[in-house]
């Protein structure tokens, strides 16, 4: 008798029925409605360790430039620490855009992964770092030392370069795989004699006396600026507007010096001295003309030669695409 | 060489939580050498503690034991200990483990010669590389009394060594400790609770009063040996001691009840 | 009287007074039986096996970055008759060999002391304790400090990961040792060594063992993390370098060749741990 009256009262199943199709509804609405307003995904961009080289991008960051390219959603910006994880982006589709030096954006290419080099921020001169008291003045002298550098990053294919142009082979030093941050404090501790680095390390190290530079040798450091081929496959405006943005704030480096350091020790949260000093060694008028592709090409060879990857890549033909620069002069 | 042991025990205290309980009174009584004697009385009486001091497990008494002329001060090797456990290593085989009770400076031969003779003794040959993992309860405190008899003690103690086993073990056990025991006439002391167990052992038996523990008596038992279970003798023994040493407790009041 | 036992005769499904038995008719039963077993192991293996081919070949996954079990067997293969392979595999060995040593020994005897003498206890005790939950990882910038970028620092990460592990068991085999041994050995006079190693160690032991494996699955995964800095040779630098590269073929066979080789140091503690309890396993009749 009384579970009649419960079940006339009260029939829980019905309730519980109904009251899981209201949430449902409301919630599939309101994913609806944030769906319906972000259609487009937000431009991912991202760089690679702390580099003054990549200033362009820095500088574009801090004005806002990227964010005209995407109505709606402000873009991402990712700093990597290491190499790999870009290349894993790359290939899954998490990231758009890359400013790094070439050697990564090569690899991914010789391992099949869809990149493309469409523009380029600065070319500089590989610098190799010495302990201030070190007895080597030139690279030569670095004959059985252990020299510290990050694998598969143009310091890098420099120092081998520059080692060999010395008449050293890469049996003749001990190399030392680090990244920058744990090389740092290898360096600065003397458990290492050399380091081959970028700025801003190089002259971190030099200001606070710790390490002085070699003379210079003839290895470049190109950095560029790398997109998903995918991507550019799918909206090549938003390509043509990002290089467009590079090549602009380029000239707009050129014509103001003083604030662009500024902004970029901002950025990158280092001292100005630090800036000043490394600034006279980039060429923020580079471009991807013949002298550069053959560059990277040679290094595209060091990397297959040295089998550190297996297959050989035509730069020109497959990694580098200049059309939209082509689109932009005209 | 089996020696006397003479108690002249006044007092032992114990510290229970925050009180101090007095658990054995005046004992005061000799055991002649090559003596068999159990002790019995009521659960708590004391008897196990008892057995401990003279084991020199527990030396915190007012008084004194001799060994033959000489005081108990702390364990050793002098005297034979059986626990009602077996007590033996798990990690090592039946004939390590007699072994194990050797003092470090034991002879090796003789004493190989002895275990064998041991071992051949309690009838343990089959089993003398086995684990104790390996063994039932009967098997295993004949290995923990052929280790209490490895370094030839002069007393032999034991705390209701069969009170783990079944009926039928216990009664196997009983008649091969009483012909090892007609052989080696070790004085023994032997803690139970079971009377026809006493009966059958020993040539006199203690019966202990609860706490503070003291003798209440001590019954000979002249009965020849081998004994039989069943004779007359036996069994009125038996039932004298049962009454004597476990009084029936007053009749409980017809009031007292624990349901209101 | 007859007693419910008959002779069993060979071939077929016997039943007498409930006592059921069946004896192979021919060998091929048998072997049946033996071909279903290595199905019901070999069934899910090789099916993940193929599901990864498949997915590779399928490009479900990107595969600049995942290889497939052909493409991986054929480098293994490369590797091993260039010899490289077997290069790296000797130095990630010879790390981790003395790295594990070095800590298991190191936990035992300090565990063991702390374990058995309440002074020692008291005096190293609070220290350890308070070291023991910081994270392994978390020492390798201190240790690369202090002991440089080489084999020292790598081999001591190695052995802090196993130290922690032994000495916490070790100290806690010897405090729970069984008290009634300890009181029958008291009672037998014998000298505090003897308690120690034959009567407190000994019960201890099956669980140091037990320990030993879980720091040894510790041991490989320091080992890897310690070959990521610094380092040129070994098979978490192999792992590291081809992932750097984006040389999936490499980066795959140094993860099967991890994954083989910590199968294999784990059977053998395995086999060391069952010859050194043998008594654990006895049981009456057996």
């Amino acid at each position: 008798m009384t579970q009649d009256k419960l079940a006339f009262v009260f029939d829980r199943r019905a309730m519980l029925k109904g009251a899981m199709a209201a949430v449902a509804c409301s919630a599939t609405s309101s994913l609806g409605i944030k769906y319906a307003a972000a259609a487009e995904p937000p431009l991912k961009l991202g760089t690679f360790s702390v580099a003054i080289d990549y200033a362009p991008y820095l500088i574009a960051k801090a004005k806002g430039s990227f964010e005209a390219i995407q109505a709606g959603a402000k873009p991402e910006y990712t700093t990597f620490q290491s190499l790999p994880p870009i290349n894993e982006s790359l290939a899954t589709d998490r990231i758009d855009a890359v400013f790094e030096a070439e050697p990564p954006a090569l690899i991914a290419c010789a391992a099949g992964i869809d990149v493309k080099i469409v523009g380029i921020s600065c070319s500089l001169v590989q610098e190799i770092l010495v302990q201030k008291n070190s007895k080597a003045t030139t690279a030569a002298d670095l004959k059985g030392a252990k020299i510290a550098v990050l694998a598969g990053t143009s310091s890098h294919y420099g120092l081998i370069k520059i080692l060999g142009n010395a008449g050293l082979k890469p049996n003749d030093v001990h190399i030392i795989d680090m990244i920058p941050p744990d090389a740092k404090g290898a360096f600065e501790t003397g458990q290492v004699d050399a380091w081959a680095v970028w700025p801003p390390f190089v002259e971190q190290e030099e200001i606070t006396g710790i390490g002085r530079v070699l003379p210079k040798g003839d290895a470049l450091i190109n950095s560029i600026m790398a997109v998903r081929g995918t991507f550019a496959a799918k909206q090549p405006d938003k390509v043509k507007a990002m290089v467009a943005v590079i090549n602009n704030t380029k000239a707009w480096m050129i014509q103001n010096p003083a604030d662009a350091k500024a902004v970029v020790a901002k950025e990158l949260a280092i001292p100005l001295e630090v800036v000043e000093r490394a600034w006279p060694r980039h060429d923020w008028g580079a471009t991807l003309n013949d002298a550069v592709i053959a560059d990277m090409q040679s290094k595209a060879n060091f990397l297959y030669e040295m089998k550190y990857v297996s297959t050989r890549v035509d730069v020109a033909k497959q990694a580098v695409d200049l059309s939209y620069l082509d689109k932009i002069r005209r | 060489m089996s020696k006397r042991i003479t108690l002249n025990i006044g007092s032992k205290s114990v510290t229970v939580g925050r009180r101090r309980v007095q658990v054995l009174g005046r004992i005061s009584c000799a055991i002649e050498a090559g003596s068999f004697v159990s002790i019995i009385g009521p659960s708590g009486c004391g008897k196990s503690t008892l057995l401990r001091a003279i084991m020199g497990l527990d030396v915190d008494f007012e008084g004194k034991i001799l060994i033959g002329d000489d005081a108990v001060l702390g364990p050793g090797t002098d005297r034979g200990i059986v626990f009602q456990e077996a007590r033996l290593l798990p990690w090592s085989r039946v004939r390590q483990n007699i072994a194990f009770a050797l003092p470090p400076q034991a002879d090796a031969d003789t004493a190989a010669e002895r275990i064998d003779r041991l071992i051949e003794l309690f009838g343990l040959k089959e089993f003398a590389n086995a684990w104790p993992n390996q063994l039932s309860g009967g098997m295993m405190q004949r290995a923990a009394i052929a280790r209490a008899l490895v370094n030839l003690p002069e007393v032999l103690l034991m705390d209701e060594p069969f009170g783990a086993l079944d009926a039928y073990t216990k009664s196997i056990m009983q008649e091969e400790l009483a012909s090892i025991f007609s052989s080696q006439r070790t004085t023994t002391v032997m803690v139970t609770h079971d009377v026809e167990e006493a009966v059958y052992l020993s040539d006199a038996i203690v019966i202990m009063s609860g706490r503070p523990g003291s003798l209440v008596d001590v019954v000979p038992v002249d009965l020849e040996r081998p004994r039989s279970r069943v004779s007359d003798a036996f069994v009125s023994l038996r039932f004298e001691i049962l009454g004597r040493a476990f009084a029936p407790r007053d009749a409980p009041s017809e009031k007292a009840s624990i349901w209101p | 009287m007859m007693l419910p036992v008959e002779r069993i005769q060979s071939g077929g499904l016997h039943r007498r007074r409930g006592y059921a038995s069946f004896v192979p008719l021919r060998p091929n039963a048998a072997m049946a039986r033996r071909l279903i077993r290595i199905v019901q192991y070999a069934a899910l293996p090789v099916f993940l096996l193929l599901f990864w081919e498949e997915a590779v070949h399928f490009s479900w996954v990107p595969r600049a970055l995942i290889a497939g079990p052909s493409t991986v067997l054929v480098r293994f293969a490369e590797m091993i008759g260039d010899g490289t392979l077997f290069q790296h595999v000797g130095v990630s060995l010879s790390r981790l060999g003395a790295g594990y040593l070095i800590g298991t020994v190191s936990g035992v005897l300090l565990g063991v002391l702390v374990g058995f003498r309440p002074l020692a206890a008291r005096s190293v005790e609070p220290t350890v304790l308070l070291l023991i939950p910081v994270p392994p990882i978390a020492w390798i910038p201190l240790l690369i400090i202090l002991l440089g970028i080489g084999e020292s620092s790598k081999i001591a990460l190695i052995s802090i990961g196993s130290f922690c592990t032994l000495f916490l068991q070790a100290a806690y085999g010897i405090r729970t040792g069984d008290k009634s041994l300890v009181e029958m050995s008291h009672a037998l006079n014998k000298s505090d060594r003897a308690l120690l190693w034959r009567v407190l160690f000994p019960g201890a032991l099956p669980g140091i063992l037990a320990s030993m494996r879980i720091a040894l699955a510790l041991s490989w995964t320091l080992l890897l993390a310690s070959e990521v800095i610094a380092s040129s040779s070994g098979l978490g630098w192999l792992i590291w370098d081809s992932r750097n590269f984006s040389r999936a073929n490499d980066m795959f066979v140094g993860m099967v060749t991890v994954g083989v080789l910590g199968k294999l140091t784990d059977s053998a503690l395995v086999l060391l741990e069952a010859r050194l309890t043998k008594w654990r396993r006895a049981f009456r009749d057996q």
